[in-house]
């Protein structure tokens, strides 16, 4: 009961106001016209009206010169249009309406008379329709048309479509309907004359002008209404008269090929329309058997043969329409379900009509012949809404039926959407082969995913398979320069990497290690691939003003789904050095290969390795032959960055980098010393830090000595600075031993000695440092005044070790012997740091021995210390007496 | 071509590194202490022109530590005869220290609870719960030398110095949030500290004869303890590099919030500890002690023969 509750209300709307609604889709722009004609017409008959009333109340006129008046161009009467599809034809046609003087007018109507003495022209009174149609409806007066035109367009050209619409539906229900006084031949009679007399009253009406319109629904009711006896008179029980279904089939196909020839004959879409609308609604709404659907395709099939001729795209659409929704309401109504079409042996029959009408629906595209741009955008659609309505009730039914088969479908159908491309492409139809076409590369890509479970690619092959189909339609747009297919292979390609990232790297469960990398290095070699191909496919045919950047954006997906799978597949302590690799690979290839986004990748590489190398190698406590993991991965990515300080300063020498890497050898070089600088903090511990943080600074010191190059000495003299900081903070305080040296003398010494190694070193080869006046500010002058620092720094050190060590009574003698080894050695070297520093170390002294020791101290060091500072300060002044013009030279 | 071979080299090294890693996968949870340690070390650097600044000295340190003591919340155990022998242990370390001018009280609190703690001025106080943990003088040696490194080393009143300077200027209210602020900034130094006291107490047990050993065995046990008390947290996998850095941070959050340093890393510290320094302990014979331990009496009073060792 439900479900026949469900079909009237189905049949309600589908035969009652659908019908309704399509009509209005379809028609509403020739109603639109219609309209503007009947204004054009009411203010042509206005017109007319004004200058009779004007002639019969003015004067005659003088006699014109008729024989040099230009003779008023004359609209076309109603009676002069032959059908109401030339309506529109005319309107755009139309001339501006003539305004015929009045003067003229008479003369042209009556004979010459007297010529009246000539007076003004009378005020054109405001035509009473006019105001009619503004006081009853202002919308109607708005759209310019009057209601009474109004009223008799719906009166004259609606009302006898509606009415033979509903006819017609009374009558295929009569044909269905079973009576006991009327028989199946009965009935079918009933039919046949019903239907021929409305044809043949239409076809007499529609000779006379007058009912040219009336008479045109008769004739399409006409037809469909014989059409739909026909398939009654084998289909429908109550009327079954013929049980051969070839012959049934015969039958109908003369009666559509009578209605083929006839809507040729007249070219008139309401004929056309009508009778192919109702055709479709009786065979829908009779008993749906499997041979309503032949019914439907052979309606379908004369369709096709009547669009060759008219061109009509709309109608078209209308019958992928009506033919998918005949076969809808079989499958879902009299069959209960594709679920049914197992039990009934049916589902071959029915997939075998689907193919039917898609062959039949898809020789649109072959045959139509758009006369405008709004009729190709209509042919189009139909063509897609074939398509989609194809699958979607294919789906239906093969999914239930054999639901491992949906790829088969799709594939099938797609390789025949290939064949129909070619073709289309060969008969010169481009557009409808470019439509073909995308929608074979759709149905391609959605073969993949429908692959039955038992397949034994898994899901993770789906982006290969997209990536594969993207090459091939690449390559395709490359070679028939087409850029729809470029744009194809790009929305492909983008499919494909949502997919590696949603199924291949971040699903779940997620996939085993093999499969992962064997399924998404392919997919990283093709996006890198894209850089080089895209830029020489673009080289011919139309491009987009940004397609340029679509290589660089898929390398740049492809180095986040590498980095993404390197981060995922390897210990977390090789992944910074797995990234370093990468970026080192990624600067080559983009040096060498004149690539700028490889390059960028490269440094925002780099830069994540360097900041994952705190997050997982730097504390990692693991070891290997007795190397720690810290070392083991921490030591090749400052090589790395070294290779890039030499590379990027190559380049760039070479004039090749963009203005803004033109630093980065730089930026490679102090970041490379300070990884070294952080693995030897983690490496040695905290104490032991400083022995290494010397013996680097010092070799950094030398190397650019040695290599000119002046980033490398300010590192050795940054180092030197954080040395001395870290000991004198850290160092003094340690109590242990170092392989039997007392640890902060092992640990300082070195330091210490480095410190004046790296002072003599600035010496001997100070002619590389810039002076200090010249240096520029920053950094530069810590080069330039590089030598003093060292200096400084080992003077400082030695005194605080010193400190440590000769604790108490000799501490003012310890350091007086320091002031005094400083003097000499900025005297030998002549180095004014060194004796300035002995200096201030002897200040010092001073004080200590007149503030704190002079209280402080046993009598024996207090004197000793008074002595020996005494004695010291004065060999010390006797050198400066001395030496006095030479110190003036050194300084 | 140089450019070449250097690439290739490059090349190599990396496949090496990554060979070698490939041998020994560690699997490990990531974790930003790295960074937390770095900010430690430059708080510390810095700290130090601020500390030497506001030193204090050696007997205004132990007026501090008498005022702490006058009003501490604990109640101490009414042992004599084990708080002899605990001072008696520790005093054998304290010829050692750097800072003479200190002299150091050692007290036993009644708790269960497993630990030893050092006030400034040189008050070492050690738990009941930790003497009934530990198995011999030596072990007993260990803990207060660590806890006396923390005073040697200042680490006690160290913690102070900002607060004390802070009062002289703008009372005692306001210098405790001078206090609080400094102990939050030197929060990821409590490690450090930690670190430096255990070597600390190694080398001042060695020093006294102890055996050094008998600190990484105390901690060896702690651990034990410690890993049949906490359930161990499996590793996280993160899904996306975000979940990652939040592990990693959450991770340094806890470092740098922690007292004491991981068990596994203050061993590893002291085996270095005692590696560096075996040189200058080759052929020397060291003391244990259990049977000391056991009958309360310390080595100064009774040495036994057979409770040295010889560590080579």
């Amino acid at each position: 009961m439900v479900f026949l509750w469900f079909f009237y209300m189905f049949a309600f709307f589908a035969f009652s106001i659908a019908p309704l609604v399509i009509i209005w889709l379809i028609w509403r722009k020739r109603f639109k016209r219609l309209t503007e004609q009947v204004t054009y017409l009411a203010a042509r008959i206005q017109d007319l009206e004004q200058q009779i009333s004007l002639s019969q109340a003015a004067p005659p006129p003088p006699k014109p010169h008729v024989e040099h008046a230009p003779q008023p161009e004359v609209a076309p009467s109603v009676a002069q249009v032959k059908g109401a599809e030339a309506w529109g034809q005319l309107i755009a046609e139309r001339p501006p309406i003539p305004r015929i003087e009045p003067a003229r007018a008479v003369a042209e109507a009556t004979p010459a008379k007297a010529a009246p003495p000539r007076t003004p022209p009378m005020p054109r009174p405001t035509p009473p329709a006019a105001k009619l149609r503004e006081r009853i409806s202002p919308n109607l007066a708005k759209m310019g048309v009057d209601a009474a035109d109004w009223e008799a367009v719906i009166g004259g050209k609606w009302l006898n479509k509606i009415g033979i619409v509903v006819f017609v539906i009374g009558v295929a229900l009569f044909l269905g309907y079973s009576l006991r006084y009327m028989g199946p031949l009965g009935r079918v009679a009933t039919g046949v004359v019903t239907s021929l007399t409305l044809l043949f009253g239409g076809v007499l009406l529609e000779r006379v002008e007058k009912y040219s319109l009336f008479a045109k629904p008769l004739i399409g009711g006409g037809w469909a209404l014989l059409y739909f006896t026909g398939y009654a008179a084998h289909n429908i029980e109550v009327s079954k008269i013929i049980h051969d279904p070839i012959r049934g089939i015969a039958l109908l196909a003369v009666i559509a090929g009578g209605m083929i020839l006839h809507s040729l004959k007249y070219r008139s879409q309401v004929v056309t329309g009508i009778a192919y609308f109702l055709g479709f609604l009786t065979v829908a709404i009779s008993p749906l058997t499997g041979f309503a659907l032949v019914a439907s395709a052979i309606l379908a099939a004369s369709l096709v043969a009547i669009l060759r001729g008219t061109g009509s795209s709309a109608l078209g659409l209308f019958g992928v329409a009506a033919t998918y929704l005949n076969h809808l309401l079989w499958l879902e109504y009299r069959m209960g379900g594709p679920a049914q079409l197992v039990h009934t042996d049916s589902f071959w029959l029915a997939q075998g009509m689907l193919v039917l009408y898609w062959l039949l629906f898809s020789a649109f595209d072959f045959v139509l012949e758009p006369g405008n741009d709004t009729e190709e955008k209509i042919g189009f659609a139909a063509s897609l809404a074939n398509t989609v309505a194809f699958l979607g009730l294919s789906y239906r039914q093969v999914g239930i039926v054999f639901p491992d088969a949906r790829y088969l479908l799709t594939g099938l159908t797609a390789l025949a959407y290939v064949a129909s491309s070619y073709l289309l492409r060969v008969l010169g139809r481009h557009k409808y082969h470019l439509i073909n076409a995308s929608v074979a590369v759709l149905l391609i890509a959605l073969t993949f995913p429908l692959k039955p479970p038992s397949s034994p690619l898994s899901q993770h092959w789906l982006a290969i398979a997209w990536l594969l189909e993207a090459a091939v339609v690449l390559a395709l747009g490359s070679y028939l320069k087409e850029m729809v297919f470029r744009m194809q292979a790009y929305l492909l390609s983008a499919v494909a990497l949502g997919a590696l990232f949603v199924i291949n790297l971040y699903g779940t469960p997620e996939p085993p290690d093999v499969l992962r990398w064997a399924t998404v290095l392919p997919a990283i070699a093709f996006f890198y691939l894209l850089l080089w191909w895209l830029p020489k496919s673009l080289g011919t045919g139309k491009v987009l003003k940004d397609e340029k950047y679509v290589g660089p954006m898929f390398s740049y997906s492809g180095s986040a789904l590498l980095a993404i799978l390197l981060w995922k597949e390897l210990d977390p302590v090789a992944v910074a050095l797995a990234w370093g690799f990468m970026g080192l690979i990624l600067l080559e290839a983009g040096v060498r290969f004149g690539q700028v986004p490889l390059r960028i990748q490269a440094y925002l590489l780099s830069a994540l390795a360097f900041g994952r190398l705190f997050l997982a190698n730097f504390t990692a406590p693991g070891e290997i032959l007795g190397l720690s993991h810290r070392v083991v991965t921490v030591v090749p990515i400052i090589a790395i960055f070294y290779y890039l300080v030499h590379r990027l300063k190559e380049e760039g020498d070479a004039g090749r980098l963009a203005e803004y890497e033109k630093h980065l050898p730089q930026v490679y070089s102090y970041t490379a010393a300070a990884l070294l600088v952080i693995l030897a903090r983690f490496e040695l511990t905290r104490s032991l830090t400083v022995l290494a943080w010397a013996a680097l600074g010092f070799i950094l010191l030398t190397l650019g000595i040695i290599l000119r190059n002046r980033d490398l000495r300010i590192q050795g003299c940054l180092i030197a600075i954080l040395t001395v900081w870290r000991s004198w903070s850290t160092n003094f305080f340690l109590v242990g031993s170092l392989y039997g040296i007392p640890e902060r003398l092992a640990t300082t010494v070195p330091v210490i000695a480095l410190l004046f190694i790296s002072q003599l070193l600035c010496l001997y080869r100070r002619e590389l440092f810039p002076k200090a006046k010249e240096a520029q500010r920053g950094l530069a002058r810590l080069d330039a005044n590089a030598q003093g620092i060292f200096s400084i720094l080992g003077g400082f050190l030695l005194a605080i070790l010193l400190f440590f060590e000769v604790r108490g009574n000799l501490l003012t003698v310890a350091w007086t012997i320091e002031g005094l080894g400083l003097m000499a050695a900025g005297f030998l070297l002549r180095e004014r740091t060194l004796r300035l520093s002995g200096l201030g170390l002897f200040a010092v002294c001073l004080f200590k021995v007149f503030v704190i020791d002079l209280r402080g101290l046993e009598t024996i060091y207090r004197i000793l210390s008074f002595i020996l500072l005494g004695i010291i300060l004065l060999l010390v002044s006797f050198a400066y007496t001395k030496y006095k013009d030479l110190i003036k030279r050194y300084i | 071509m140089k450019r070449n071979v250097v690439l290739v080299g490059i090349c190599l090294l990396t496949a090496t590194a990554a060979g070698l890693l490939a041998m020994s996968r560690t699997d490990r949870e990531v974790s930003l202490e790295s960074v937390v340690e770095i900010w430690a070390d430059v708080i510390r650097d810095m700290d130090r022109v601020g500390l030497t600044i506001t030193r204090v000295s050696d007997e205004r340190e132990m007026e501090i530590g008498q005022e702490i003591d006058t009003h501490r919340p604990w109640r101490l155990k009414d042992d004599p005869v084990l708080q002899a022998y605990v001072a008696a242990v520790g005093q054998s370390l304290v010829p050692h220290v750097q800072r003479k001018g200190i002299s150091y009280r050692f007290a036993i609190l009644d708790s269960p609870m497993i630990n030893a703690f050092a006030l400034p001025g040189g008050g070492i106080v050690i738990t009941t719960g930790m003497l009934n943990f530990l198995e011999s003088e030596a072990e007993l040696a260990a803990i207060l030398g660590h806890e006396i490194s923390h005073v040697d080393l200042r680490h006690c009143i160290e913690r102070l110095q900002y607060e004390l300077a802070a009062r002289k200027i703008v009372g005692r209210e306001l210098a405790m949030i001078v206090r609080i602020q400094y102990q939050l900034v030197n929060l990821g130094f409590n490690e450090q500290h930690e670190l430096e006291a255990d070597a600390g107490g190694v080398i001042l047990a060695a020093m006294a004869g102890y055996d050094p050993r008998a600190a990484i065995t105390v901690f060896e046990r702690l651990a034990k303890v410690k890993r049949v008390r906490q359930v161990k947290k499996p590793r996280r996998k993160p899904t996306l590099m975000v979940g990652e850095l939040g592990i990693a941070l959450e991770k340094a959050l806890e470092h740098y919030f922690a007292t004491h340093p991981p068990t596994d890393k203050r061993v590893r510290q002291l085996e270095s500890v005692i590696n560096r320094n075996a040189s200058a302990w080759r052929g020397q014979q060291f003391y244990v002690g259990r049977s000391n331990y056991r009958d309360r009496i310390p080595r100064s009073s009774e040495a036994r023969p057979e409770e040295l060792v010889a560590r080579s």
